[in-house]
């Protein structure tokens, strides 16, 4: 027989052969899309990159305001040190929450349900290779918004402590090196977790997702109801630093990013180096740990994921999720009652592949806890002590989050439903719905959603917060717009910008056109909240202070913003959704 | 004459669903088999775990003497498979994807970039080796594909229906190909319902039915076993029908 394969001495060398070989197909397929796209849509890449640096810039003036702010806290409170590292603790540490859930979601995709596994499984490659191409796939998807991100967090962070140069060396391998940790404990839990269980996978991670978010909101709860009758003073606020300490145990990846970050900001050089070391051996432990489970069970897992599709007889918490899901389809179609027939069909379908989809559940129930968790927070917050203007500041600043947090919901989950329509669009264009219908169906179906959600949380805000009602109002239209906007964007450019190659939908959302869409929503967000505070200031212009005339003029221009408001959205609403309807009535089938 | 492909009462099921049942079954270097069955039969599942891609819930594969399971790598190093639904990267061209199965299957550089060279020549596929394989039509793909799982001369070429959307001139091509490689002495698993090239190509064939293997030897057994001299279309359906008692009867009556 031996003559027949090549000799077993031969394949030892297997191993870093495949990986080099990997390689440069990931540089090979890097290379010829970013040249194509150079080639066919400049325009494309110009407003990309224009936008990334707009954001940038943007990111890096808040974060700058936000350091000021705090050096000014610093004369009357001698705490802004404890402030900064208690930050930078929890904001790496939702990170790593963060990572861990997307690059094992986005490994559950391409791992388990891709075409392009399912063929290099079938060839010599081995299982730990391709699970290291791809994870090394997942970490530069998952990361990128991790670094637009970081980046000017820390830039601002050096240039307000006037940190030496090696500090502004020195963060980037900081940066890079904290993503392989949370990574591979992500990678690790998909596989152990689609090994494990292969048929009940979904409800695990949605279990699990579910028990992270409800620790943490028990944590804050406590934390906030704990320190609630100080009122707002430095003893609450030290009270409240205390409880938080458990963020800052010395064995949290983040607090080796903390302490490292701010000793090279220091310039204690030697501590600085040495969390370094600690970030990326903990990390490249990791990842070693899960590459080397991955040889020993990627391909059982695959098999387990694969082979259950069959089961005729169902168990117990078959029937429970079965009864679950009717009732849900049940609602959804009393709820719709009030469109017709064909659309109706077509919003059930995609909510019907919605609820089927687990990578999209399980990241609607990770943004849904992070919301659920802002809005607990401001719910303890002791704001018996707050004047009316603060009020109504923390208000508006509530309507931002929702925007943005929107923003981000739409460009992942709406965005991608025309693409991934994409493969039965020949049915489409045949069957007995006219091709505008079926995109103001998609719009239907966002905007159902993103209203009731925005217009629900923004109510129980406003409410709690006992705002003035001409607030109120503002506020819930700038929900509206925005709800009714943002869905209409994704829409019309998921239709305009539509990739119809691609069915992985955290890749469509990824993707040149989702980038796009995410940037859109951004700027349109950022304008309808800058609009809405336009007119929510000028509202506390005291009319005491100020002279008839100004006073007068000062009704004028918050009755000006608030037409323009309307009218942004309005433009919003109907441009998109001509493009699309224009691009999709152009499409050959 | 050594054996290529040994299943040992093989049988898969997806969840409680039995798509295998108790195949077992023994290809010998240089044999051209077709294996065919109604839709659902179990063809396609029968493949996936030739190949590993799917582990048998009971039995044993071997091919080219390696247990599928256990030493997997070596098996896959003579094997090509082509799916049903074949794979391309679709931001790489004709020629990097080639080199990439060249370098996959640690072949040596000279002589696999001539082998290359000669498999463009073979597929024709000269015209747009060098374009992106996004902008082939299915024809291509399928012609870029097969050259890409002759290019490290597997011991074992196992193709799911290969014919499908070829034009005819593709399809002669294809089916030369598979003689030549059993000529070579190669070994070619091949599921199909074109039953004119299975006349045509196959030195055995196998039926299966229902996860079952009915029927398995070359034509004259068949049309023994069916009691029947007719084409091998009538022969798959008395076969595939015997299992159905009522669908037989219908017949016999009209
Ligand atoms: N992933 C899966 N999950 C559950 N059942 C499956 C799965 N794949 C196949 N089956 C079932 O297994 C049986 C055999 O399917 P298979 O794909 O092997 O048939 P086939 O012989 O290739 O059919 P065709 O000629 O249509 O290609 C079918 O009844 C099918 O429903
Ligand atoms: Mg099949």
């Amino acid at each position: 027989m031996s003559d027949i394969a090549l000799p077993l001495e031969r394949r030892s060398s297997d191993g870093p052969r495949q990986m080099a070989l990997f390689r440069r197909l990931q540089r090979t397929l890097l290379k010829n899309g970013v040249w194509q796209a150079v080639r066919k849509s400049r325009l494309r890449i110009g407003l990309i990159l224009v936008l990334s640096l707009m954001i940038w810039g943007g990111l890096y003036g808040l974060f700058r305001e936000g350091f000021v702010f705090l050096r000014n806290l610093e004369t009357t409170v001698p705490i802004s040190f404890y402030i900064i590292e208690l930050l930078f603790g929890m904001f790496f540490l939702v990170l790593t929450g963060l990572l861990i859930f997307s690059v094992g979601i986005f490994l559950h995709e391409s791992l388990f349900r891709a075409s392009e596994t399912r063929y290099l499984l079938t060839t010599p490659a081995r299982a730990d290779q391709i699970f290291g191409y791809k994870f090394r796939e997942a970490v530069f998807f998952s990361g990128w918004a991790f670094l637009l991100l970081g980046s000017p967090l820390l830039i601002a962070y050096g240039i307000e402590m006037r940190a030496d140069w090696p500090y502004f060396i020195l963060f980037l391998p900081f940066l890079v090196g904290f993503l392989i940790l949370p990574a591979s404990i992500g990678a690790l839990g998909c596989l152990l977790i689609v090994d494990l269980f292969p048929r009940h996978r979904r409800l695990v991670l949605g279990l699990m997702v579910l028990a992270v978010v409800l620790l943490g909101v028990v944590w804050l709860v406590y934390l906030f109801y704990d320190a609630r009758s100080e009122g707002l003073s430095e003893a609450w606020l030290q009270k409240l630093l205390n409880h938080l300490r458990p963020s800052q145990w010395w064995g949290l990846p983040s607090r080796w990013m903390t302490a490292g970050l701010m000793s090279a900001a220091h310039s204690r050089f030697d501590d600085a180096l040495f969390y370094l070391a600690l970030v990326w051996s903990n990390g490249l432990f990791a990842y070693l740990l899960a590459a080397w489970t991955a040889g020993r069970i990627y391909r059982r897992a695959y098999n387990g994921v694969n082979s259950t599709g069959g089961s005729r007889t169902a168990n117990l918490i078959d029937k429970v999720l079965r009864a679950f899901a009717n009732g849900f389809d049940r609602l959804a179609y009393l709820l719709l009652a009030w469109t017709d027939a064909r659309t109706r069909l077509f919003i059930l379908k995609d909510l019907r592949t919605f609820r089927r989809d687990s990578a999209q559940m399980a990241q609607v129930l990770i943004l849904g806890g992070i919301l659920f968790l802002y809005f607990i927070n401001i719910r303890w917050l002791p704001h018996g002590q707050y004047a009316d203007y603060e009020r109504t500041l923390i208000g508006l600043m509530n309507v931002a989050v929702i925007g943005l947090m929107m923003a981000t919901y739409t460009s992942r989950f709406v965005f991608p439903l025309m693409s991934l329509e994409g493969r039965n669009f020949w049915i489409l264009g045949l069957l007995p719905i006219s091709r505008e219908r079926l995109l103001l169906s998609k719009f239907a179906y966002a905007a159902a959603v993103t209203v009731t959600i925005g217009l629900g949380l923004a109510t129980i805000s406003e409410v709690m917060l006992r705002l003035a009602w001409p607030i109120v109002a503002v506020h819930l239209l700038a929900v509206l717009v925005l709800s009714l906007g943002l869905s209409a964007i994704s829409v019309g450019l998921g239709t305009y910008l539509v990739n119809l190659k691609e069915t992985n939908p955290s890749k469509i959302a990824t993707g040149f056109g989702g980038t796009i869409n995410l940037l859109v929503s951004l700027v349109f967000a950022l304008t309808v909240i800058v609009l809405a505070g336009v007119s929510t200031l000028l509202y506390f212009a005291d009319p005491n202070l100020l002279e008839p005339e100004t006073v007068l003029r000062v009704r004028w221009w918050m009755g000006l913003s608030v037409a323009v408001l309307c009218l942004t959205g309005m433009a919003a609403v109907i441009l998109p959704l001509r493009l699309g309807i224009r691009a999709f009535r152009r499409m050959e089938f | 004459m050594s054996a290529m492909i040994e299943l040992h009462d093989v049988s898969k099921f997806y969840g409680d669903k039995l798509a295998v049942d108790g195949l077992t079954l023994t290809i010998s270097r240089g044999e051209l088999f077709a294996f065919l069955g109604p839709n659902g039969a179990g063809k396609t599942t029968t493949i996936k775990m030739l190949c590993g891609l799917l582990f048998p819930s009971r039995g044993t594969i071997r091919i080219g003497g390696y247990d599928v399971q256990k030493q997997g790598d070596l098996a896959r190093q003579i094997i090509s498979y082509v799916p049903d639904q074949p794979f391309l990267y679709e931001k790489l061209t004709g020629r990097e994807f080639l080199e990439f199965i060249r370098e996959m299957y640690g072949m040596d550089p000279v002589s696999g970039r001539r082998r290359i060279e000669e498999l463009i020549e073979v597929f024709e596929l000269t015209s747009f080796v060098d374009d992106l394989t996004e902008s082939y039509s299915h024809g291509m793909k399928q012609r870029t594909v097969f050259a890409a799982a002759l290019l490290h001369q597997p011991e074992v070429l196992i193709v799911d229906e290969p014919m499908v959307g070829l034009d005819p001139k593709s399809q002669r091509l294809v089916k030369d190909l598979m003689r030549r490689e059993v000529a070579r002495g190669g070994t070619v698993f091949m599921s199909t319902h074109l039953l004119g090239d299975v006349e045509e190509l196959a030195t055995r064939i196998g039926i299966v039915h229902r996860g079952r293997l009915i029927g398995c030897g070359t034509l004259d057994t068949l049309r023994k076993q069916a009691a029947h001299d007719g084409s091998l279309e009538d022969v798959f359906l008395r076969l595939t029908a015997e299992e159905e008692p009522a669908a037989l009867a219908a017949k016999e009556a009209s």
